[in-house]
């Protein structure tokens, strides 16, 4: 609800022609951030684990962690209009997650289990899902001012959007970012695959790996300057909707191998 | 056309039903504008006139003794080498008497302006008013029409708001600027020519703290006295193009009849600067830039047109104090036109 209301504050300010207020959007996000932060703590307990039991929990972890990516990333990178794009998806994310049916089931096969490599592993992927996250809000950003100054537009929200250079800069350092953590999230996944084959199902690892390689590629054409721009955002933004497409098949190969009767549901 | 003679006549085509790219062909040349002043002399039913030739308008104001005016000066300009005189017929105007005096009172008030308000145009109007005195071309009609033009403009600039929130050229690709470099303090300037919109601009620029401006022009001396102003580094004209790939913002602003850059310069010189941006301010009538350049990716092209769409934005707020201005030079174009006719200027006496 803090997220939508920040979006909503923004877009009341600019309809009237005003700039959006930082100060006050700040303060709404870190306050959904909190109370997210507190129902995710109390998932965490009951799951004695990090909270990613099912869909659910997992889309909210996402939200949760573009949020708190933003908290500390924003701030440094100081783009208008990033905490609100930011705020946004978190939304949607976090509606998604209510709006799915039975999303928020969870089984003996939910569980991760004990190994700290796969808890480790998963946080992190999903904590890489939230930089994918900012970077496709970001790169959002970027398509409609590179747009609005194509197409001679100053009104309204475009006139408050970041400038080109530091968005296009921002996005480099986003995807080197995102890169890295994902490649130490799948190592990590990587040992623990290793010794249990039979527990992994192959959806998954080609899905997993597929998008490693999509991230990686982009970084590389980017740094090459052979993918830039527009044509780079436009990437970043279907990258996002793959890797959340592709959280389908590594739900689906929960408890691959193994029973799973229903225990009980989680959402708050 | 009434048969009442002698009347005063504004002949002309300007932004509001003339398309940039027929604009373009319409330009006249310093050469062409001295052609048309002779044509305008020799012409024996035109007893006075006068030539407004902008990037915006071309206008021949005139006292007309005898026949069609449209007809005469169809014929005058279609002496004038190149000239599209079947697109001009296409995209004219013509006011006569109190609406020429009124049509005056508008585009001397910048209230007829590309960027409603602005104040160049006066001094385009006083330049070529002086430029026909000089000639011999005005008479006491014009000098008349001419000096009431100018008070109506000083009224509308210091007794209406008309100009009040309205911003300048410099400032919004300032602002363009902005959204495109973000800080411009490590963002470099080309400044191609040295016409007075060109160091509007430059100096806007200037005065955001870009890193360094590079200033070329056909004529050396005006480049120097540009660089005096901006504190920019002249360069020689020949060399400009070889400099693009390492400029982050270029104005544009000669007056050659024709593009001086086009697509695929601008392609090549892209090609040697992947990652940044390129933002042009074509301000040249006829333009300097390619008009397909601005398909490039990378690129953000600019002409007078769309900056002047920008300024007007804001035109809504300042619609009312507009209309009620616009109404108020009417009322002293209907005072001025009865008053030449009342001091006997020979005008439309038998009209009306």
């Amino acid at each position: 609800m803090a997220y939508m209301v920040a979006l909503a504050l923004t877009v009341v300010r600019l309809s009237k022609r005003r700039p959006p207020m930082h100060g006050l959007n700040l303060v709404i996000i870190l306050g959904g951030w909190l109370l997210q932060s507190i129902g995710l703590w109390m998932l965490g307990t009951e799951a004695a684990s990090c909270p990613i039991r099912n869909p659910f929990e997992v889309l909210q972890f996402v939200s949760w962690s573009i949020v708190i990516l933003y908290l500390f990333t924003g701030q440094v990178f100081r783009l208008s209009l990033f905490g609100t794009g930011s705020a946004s998806l978190a939304a949607i994310i976090s509606v998604a997650a209510y709006l799915i049916p039975g999303a928020a089931k969870v089984s003996s096969a939910s569980l991760i289990g004990g190994d700290p490599r796969i808890n480790a592993h998963a946080a992190l992927a999903l904590f890489s899902y939230g930089i994918f996250g900012l970077l496709a809000v970001l790169s959002v950003l970027y398509v409609l001012q590179n747009n609005s100054l194509k197409n001679k537009k100053n009104a309204g929200i475009f006139r408050f959007l970041p400038s080109i250079v530091d968005m296009d800069a921002v996005l480099m350092r986003l995807l080197v970012t995102a890169c890295i953590v994902y490649t130490v999230s799948v190592s990590i996944g990587a040992q623990y695959w290793r010794e249990h084959l039979d527990e992994v199902a192959l959806p998954k690892l080609i899905t997993t790996f597929a998008l490693l390689i999509a991230y990686w590629l982009v970084l590389f054409l980017r740094a090459t300057n052979k993918l830039l721009g527009t044509r780079l955002a436009w990437s970043c933004i279907g990258l996002l909707i793959a890797a959340l497409l592709i959280l389908w098949p590594v739900e689906a190969s929960r408890g691959y191998g193994k029973d799973e009767p229903i225990t009980s549901q989680s959402q708050p | 056309m009434p048969n009442d003679f002698p009347r005063l006549v504004t002949i002309g085509c300007n932004h509001h039903n003339t398309p940039l790219e027929v604009r373009e062909r319409l330009a006249l040349s310093a050469d062409g504008v001295k052609q048309l002043q002779g044509e305008l002399v020799k012409h024996g039913d035109i007893r006075e006139s006068a030539v407004l030739n902008t990037c915006n308008r071309i206008e021949i104001y005139m006292v007309s003794e005898n026949g069609n005016a449209l007809d005469q000066v169809a014929e005058m300009l279609g002496s004038i080498e190149g000239f599209p005189v079947q697109e001009f017929l296409e995209h004219v105007y013509l006011h006569e008497d109190v609406a020429a005096i009124n049509h005056a009172f508008q585009v001397a008030s910048g209230l007829d302006s590309q960027m409603v308000g602005e104040t160049q145009i006066l001094g385009q109007i006083k330049t070529s008013y002086a430029n026909a005195t000089a000639r011999k071309m005005v008479g006491p009609t014009l000098h008349k029409f001419f000096q009431k033009a100018f008070q109506a403009a000083k009224w509308a600039r210091t007794e209406t708001k008309i100009g009040t929130g309205q911003v300048s050229l410099g400032n919004i690709a300032v602002e363009l600027a902005t959204r495109i470099f973000g800080k411009l303090l490590v963002s470099r300037t080309l400044v191609i020519g040295s016409g007075e919109v060109g160091r509007e601009v430059a100096k806007a620029f200037r005065s955001r703290g870009v890193a360094c401006m590079s200033i070329a022009s056909r004529t050396h001396e005006r480049a120097e006295e540009l660089s005096r102003e901006v504190d920019g580094l002249v360069i020689p004209f020949n060399t400009w193009q070889d400099t693009l790939p390492y400029v982050d913002i270029g104005i544009f602003a000669t007056s050659a009849p024709m593009n001086i850059l086009d697509k695929e310069t601008l392609k090549k010189a892209l090609e040697k600067r992947p990652r940044k941006p390129l933002f042009l301010i074509d301000l040249a009538l006829p333009r300097d830039i390619a008009a397909d350049a601005a398909e490039l990716p990378n690129l953000y092209l600019y002409n007078l047109d769309d900056l002047a769409g920008i300024a007007n934005e804001n035109l809504q707020n300042r619609q009312k104090e507009v209309d009620q201005c616009l109404s108020e030079l009417q009322r002293k174009a209907q005072y001025t036109w009865k008053s030449m006719k009342l001091r006997g200027a020979a005008i439309g006496s038998q009209g009306d």
